[in-house]
C-alpha cells in the first residue's frame, strides 16, 4: 500500500470510530463529543491562521461568539439554521479580512494585538449591549434544527449532526490543502521572498487564511449556540481564544490531525480527569510551555518520531542475522 | 474646572503606569525580540506577592520589598534563563506562544490560590484626598504620579548617562551591531529583563489600588501597555508619550463614553495607527522593500 | 526595434555611499547580456533594484517601454520576468514538484481558479519537463531541503521557467555547481534562448561559464558601467582585462 492509499484507509477509520463511538455511552458524553467535534472546527480555523500562514489570532473566541450570537438571534425569530450559517461565515469573514488588512500593513506583527482588542471589544457588545445580546441573560430558547425531516433535538443526533459538520469542513480545508491556495499558504510560510519572486501575493494569501480561520470559528459558533440551546457572554472571552490557540500548538501546529487531537486533549479528557478539573487549564497551559521548551512540533511531532522510531527499529530487527 | 483637573491627575496616574509597563516591554522585544504577552500578567501578579507578605503578618513596607523582589527573582531572572533562553532557539513564534501560555498560567494558578474575587490593596499614602479649590485630587495619584515619573527619569539617566545603561540601549538598538562592538549582549539583555520586572512591579503597586487586586487585571492591563508601546513605535520615548496619552484617553472616555464604547478605544488605536503610522507615533519609517 | 529591459541613471545609494551608480544600459528580446564585475561592483544590487526587492534612490527602469522603478518582486514576475538567486532560494519543505509548481501556478488562471481549479494547476507536464531538462530526475517527491547543493542550485534556476518568462535574471548561475553540470546547463540555456527566443541577463564571475554563451557583455566597476556592447567590441576594449573574478 502507498501512503496516500494508506492515510485514506486511516481517515476511513478514524471516521467509523468516531460514528460508533457514542452508541452506548450515556447522553452527556454525546453532550461532550458534540462540544468536541465545534471545537475541533474552531482550532482547524485557527490552524489556518496559525499553522498555515504563521499568523498568530488571540480573537478566534469573538469569531465563536460572533457565529453563536447570530445563530441565536436568527433561529429564535424563525429563520433556518442555514440563513445562521451563511451570515455568520460571511460576517466573520468580512470582520476576519478588516482586522488583517490593517495588521498586514505593518511589518511589525500587529495581528496578535488587533485581535486581542477586538476579542476584548466583541466580549464587552456580548455583555453590555442588552437590546441585542440579552446582556449577561443571554438569549434562551435556541431551536436545535431539523435535517431532512430528522430531528437533531437529541444528544445523539445532534452529535452526528456535528460530525457531518467536522467531516464537511476536514473535506473542504483537504481539499484548500491541496489546493494552489494550499501550496501558496506552504510557499510564503517556507520563505517569503521567493514566493514573491514568483509572483505569490503573500499578503493577500495571508489575508485569505486569516480570514478563513475567522469564518470557520464563526461555523464553530454556528454549531455552539445550537448544541446549548442558549448563549451569554462568559465563555466568549480571552480564556477561549488562547485555549484555542493552545490546542492548535499542542496538536502540532500546521498539521492536520493536529486540531483534532488537540482539542480531544482540551475538551474530552478532562472528562476523564474530574478531581482535576479547576487546575486543568492551568496544567494545560504549562504543558504548552514544556512541549514549546522541547517539542515545538506538538503531539503529531512527537507521533512522528516515534513512528520513526518504530520503523528504523523494525528495519534493524530485519536486517539483524539470525 | 474642577473636573478637568481631576480628570488631568488620574490620566497621568493611570498613563504614568502604563507607560512603565510598555517601557519594559518594548524592552524586551529591542533586546531580544522577546513579545512578552504575559506582560498584563506581570502587572498583576506582583501586587498578589504584596498580598501574600501581608497575609503572613509583615507590615507593607516590608511586603512591597518582598513583592519586588520576587517580581526580579521569577519575572526577571527565571523568565529569562528558563522560558526564553531555552524557547528562544526554536524561534519567535514557539517563543510567543510561550509567553501566551504563561500568562495563562500565572492568571489561572492566582485564580486557584487567591480565588477569583477582587481584593482590596493598600493605597500607597491612604486614602485621603487633596483639595485644590473645588478639586478632590487623591493623595494616591498624586504619589504615583511622582513615583511613576521619577523611576522612569531616573531609567532614562541611567540608560543615558552610565556606561552600563548605554550599553544596554546600544543592545536595544541593535544587537548585532552591539555584539560587534564588543558589548556583551546576552548579560544586557538579562539586565533588560530584570529592569523589566522592576518596572511591572512598580506598576503592579501603583495601580492595583485602583482596580483591586483581581486575577483577570492582566487582561485590560497587558491590553494597554501593548497599544501604548505599538502606538508609540516600540522605542523607549515611543513607549513613554503612547502610555501617558492613553491614560488621558482612558480616563477622558471612562468620564464620557458608555463602558462598551471605552472598551473599544484599544481596536480603533491599533487599527489607526496601522492604516495611517504603521512605524508609530515616534518610530521611523520602514524602508518600504528590502 | 524596441527594448525589452531599458535601464536609465539608475541609482542606490546607502548613507552617502552610491552602491550601484547612475547605470544605463538596454537588452534587447532574444539577447543574453553578461553583468561581469568584481565582488561588490554592485552586480546584485543593482539587478535588486531592478527586481523589486530594493528601491532605487534614483532613475528609471522600463519594460517594454513602460515604467517599471521600484516595481514589487511579485509583479515583476506578472510581467514575465523572472529571476534566480546566487544561493539558491527555495520552499525547503515542500517537494521538487510542488516547488516547481508553486513558481508557476500564480500565472495561470484566476484566484478562484486557483482554489477549484486541478490541485496541480495544469502544471505537473510542465513540472516534469523541467525536471528531465535540469537532470533532477528521480527527484520530483524528494523534499526540496533534502537536495544538495547542486541539485538545490539547478532547482532554483529551473523554477524560474516554469512561468514561460520572457526575461531571466540569472545570478551566477554557475556558482555551486560542479564542473560536471556546468556545461549542460549551459547548453540548456542556449536551448531555451534559441527555440524560446527568452532575453537572458547572466551575472556571473566566472568567466569561462559566460564565454561562448553571451551575446553582450556589461562590465561594471564601483558601482559605474564601465564596458557595454556586443562581446567582441568589449573584449577587444580590455576592460575585462584587469578583472580578477
Amino acid at each position: 500500500m502507498n501512503p496516500a492509499t494508506l492515510r485514506y484507509a486511516a481517515a476511513g477509520i478514524g471516521a467509523l470510530v468516531l460514528i460508533a463511538l457514542p452508541l452506548g455511552l450515556p447522553d452527556y458524553s454525546h453532550y461532550v463529543l458534540s462540544l468536541w467535534a465545534l471545537t475541533t472546527i474552531a482550532a482547524i480555523g485557527l490552524n489556518l491562521t496559525f499553522g498555515y500562514v504563521g499568523q498568530i489570532s488571540l480573537g478566534q473566541a469573538a469569531f465563536v461568539g460572533i457565529g453563536a450570537y447570530v445563530t441565536a438571534l436568527l433561529t429564535t425569530r424563525g429563520w433556518p439554521l442555514l440563513a445562521a450559517y451563511v451570515l455568520a461565515f460571511a460576517a466573520c469573514f468580512a470582520l476576519g479580512s478588516g482586522l488583517g488588512y490593517p495588521a498586514l500593513r505593518a511589518r511589525r506583527p500587529l495581528l496578535p494585538f488587533i485581535t486581542l482588542a477586538f476579542g476584548t471589544f466583541v466580549f464587552l457588545v456580548f455583555r453590555n449591549e442588552d437590546w441585542l445580546t440579552g446582556g449577561i441573560y443571554g438569549i434562551n430558547r435556541v431551536p436545535r434544527p431539523s435535517l431532512f425531516g430528522l430531528s437533531t433535538a437529541a444528544p445523539l443526533g445532534f452529535y452526528y449532526f456535528c460530525l457531518f459538520n467536522l467531516v464537511v469542513v476536514t473535506a473542504a480545508v483537504w481539499w484548500l490543502r491541496r489546493s494552489p491556495w494550499g501550496r501558496a499558504f506552504a510557499a510564503l510560510r517556507a520563505n517569503p521572498l521567493r514566493a514573491e519572486a514568483v509572483g505569490i501575493d503573500t499578503r493577500l494569501y495571508t489575508l485569505i487564511a486569516i480570514a478563513l480561520g475567522a469564518a470557520l470559528g464563526g461555523v464553530a459558533g454556528v454549531l455552539y449556540a445550537a448544541l446549548l440551546q442558549y448563549v451569554d457572554p462568559t465563555p466568549f472571552s480571552l480564556t477561549m481564544s488562547v485555549s484555542l490557540l493552545l490546542m492548535v500548538v499542542m496538536g502540532g501546529s500546521g498539521r492536520s490531525l493536529g486540531p483534532f487531537l488537540g482539542a480531544a486533549a482540551a475538551v474530552v479528557l478532562p472528562e476523564g480527569l474530574r478531581f482535576a478539573q479547576n487546575y486543568y487549564l492551568l496544567g494545560y497551559a504549562l504543558a504548552v510551555i514544556l512541549l514549546m521548551a522541547f517539542w515545538p512540533a506538538g503531539l503529531m511531532g512527537l507521533f512522528d518520531r516515534l513512528l520513526t522510531m518504530v520503523m528504523k527499529l523494525s528495519a534493524a530487527s530485519a536486517k539483524a542475522p539470525p | 474646572m474642577p473636573e478637568v483637573l481631576q480628570l488631568l491627575v488620574a490620566g497621568l496616574a493611570t498613563g504614568a503606569v502604563y507607560a512603565l509597563a510598555a517601557i519594559g516591554f518594548t524592552l524586551l522585544w529591542q533586546t531580544s525580540q522577546t513579545i512578552n504577552f504575559a506582560q498584563g500578567e506581570f502587572v498583576m501578579l506582583p501586587a498578589f506577592i504584596v498580598l501574600l507578605a501581608m497575609n503572613i503578618g509583615l507590615p507593607f513596607p516590608a511586603a512591597i520589598l518582598i513583592g519586588v523582589a520576587a517580581s526580579l527573582l521569577v519575572l526577571g531572572f527565571l523568565f529569562k534563563q528558563t522560558v526564553v533562553d531555552r524557547i528562544s532557539r526554536h524561534g519567535a513564534l514557539p517563543l510567543a506562544i510561550a509567553t501566551i501560555a504563561l500568562g495563562l498560567v500565572i492568571k489561572e494558578g492566582v485564580k486557584d490560590v487567591a480565588g477569583p474575587a477582587a481584593l482590596p490593596f493598600p493605597p500607597l499614602g491612604g486614602t485621603s484626598s487633596l483639595a485644590i479649590g473645588a478639586a478632590l485630587l487623591p493623595v494616591h495619584s498624586l504619589i504615583a504620579i511622582v513615583v511613576a515619573v521619577a523611576a522612569i527619569a531616573g531609567l532614562q539617566a541611567f540608560l543615558d548617562r552610565t556606561p552600563l545603561g548605554r550599553s544596554i540601549q546600544a543592545t536595544a538598538q541593535n544587537p548585532a551591531v552591539a555584539r560587534v562592538l564588543g558589548i556583551p549582549v546576552d548579560r544586557m539583555t538579562r539586565y533588560a529583563f530584570l529592569i523589566n520586572a522592576a518596572l511591572t512591579a512598580l506598576a503592579s503597586i501603583l495601580v492595583t489600588p485602583v482596580y483591586l487586586a483581581s486575577f483577570s487585571n492582566g487582561e485590560w492591563l497587558g491590553l494597554c501597555t501593548f497599544v501604548a508601546a505599538l502606538a508609540g513605535g516600540l522605542n523607549l520615548r515611543g513607549a513613554i508619550v503612547g502610555g501617558l496619552a492613553l491614560g488621558f484617553i482612558d480616563n477622558l472616555a471612562a468620564a464620557f463614553l458608555s463602558a462598551t464604547w471605552r472598551g473599544a478605544l484599544p481596536l480603533v488605536i491599533l487599527i489607526a495607527v496601522a492604516l495611517f503610522r504603521p512605524q508609530g507615533l515616534l518610530g521611523r519609517s520602514e524602508e518600504p522593500a528590502a | 526595434m524596441t527594448a525589452l529591459l531599458s535601464v536609465n541613471n539608475l541609482t542606490r545609494r546607502f548613507g552617502r555611499r552610491a552602491a550601484v551608480d547612475a547605470v544605463s544600459f538596454e537588452i534587447a528580446p532574444g539577447e543574453i547580456l553578461g553583468v561581469v564585475g568584481p565582488g561588490g561592483s554592485g552586480k546584485s544590487i543593482l539587478f535588486d533594484c531592478i527586481l523589486g526587492r530594493l528601491a532605487p534612490s534614483a532613475g528609471e527602469v522600463r519594460l517594454d517601454g513602460r515604467p517599471v522603478t521600484g516595481m514589487r518582486a511579485r509583479d515583476m514576475s506578472r510581467l514575465g520576468v523572472a529571476r534566480t538567486f546566487q544561493r539558491a532560494q527555495l520552499f525547503p519543505q515542500l517537494t521538487v514538484r510542488d516547488n516547481l509548481i508553486a513558481a508557476g501556478q500564480e500565472r495561470r488562471g484566476s484566484l478562484w481558479s486557483r482554489l477549484v481549479g486541478p490541485p496541480d494547476a495544469g502544471l505537473a507536464d510542465t513540472a516534469a519537463e523541467m525536471i528531465a531538462f535540469f537532470r533532477l530526475d528521480g527527484l520530483a517527491v524528494q523534499t526540496a531541503g533534502n537536495l544538495s547543493e547542486g541539485q538545490q542550485k539547478l532547482l532554483d534556476i529551473a523554477m524560474a521557467f516554469m512561468a514561460r518568462p520572457r526575461l531571466v535574471v540569472l545570478d551566477e548561475p554557475a556558482t555551486d555547481l560542479d564542473e560536471t553540470v556546468r556545461e549542460p546547463l549551459r547548453e540548456r540555456l542556449r536551448a531555451i534562448n534559441a527555440q524560446a527566443g527568452t532575453t537572458f541577463v547572466i551575472i556571473e564571475r566566472n568567466l569561462d561559464f559566460m564565454a561562448s554563451l553571451v551575446t553582450h557583455l556589461l562590465v561594471l566597476a564601483e558601482g559605474r558601467v564601465v564596458a557595454l556592447g556586443d562581446v567582441q567590441s568589449v573584449l577587444a576594449s580590455g576592460m575585462l582585462a584587469s578583472d580578477d573574478g
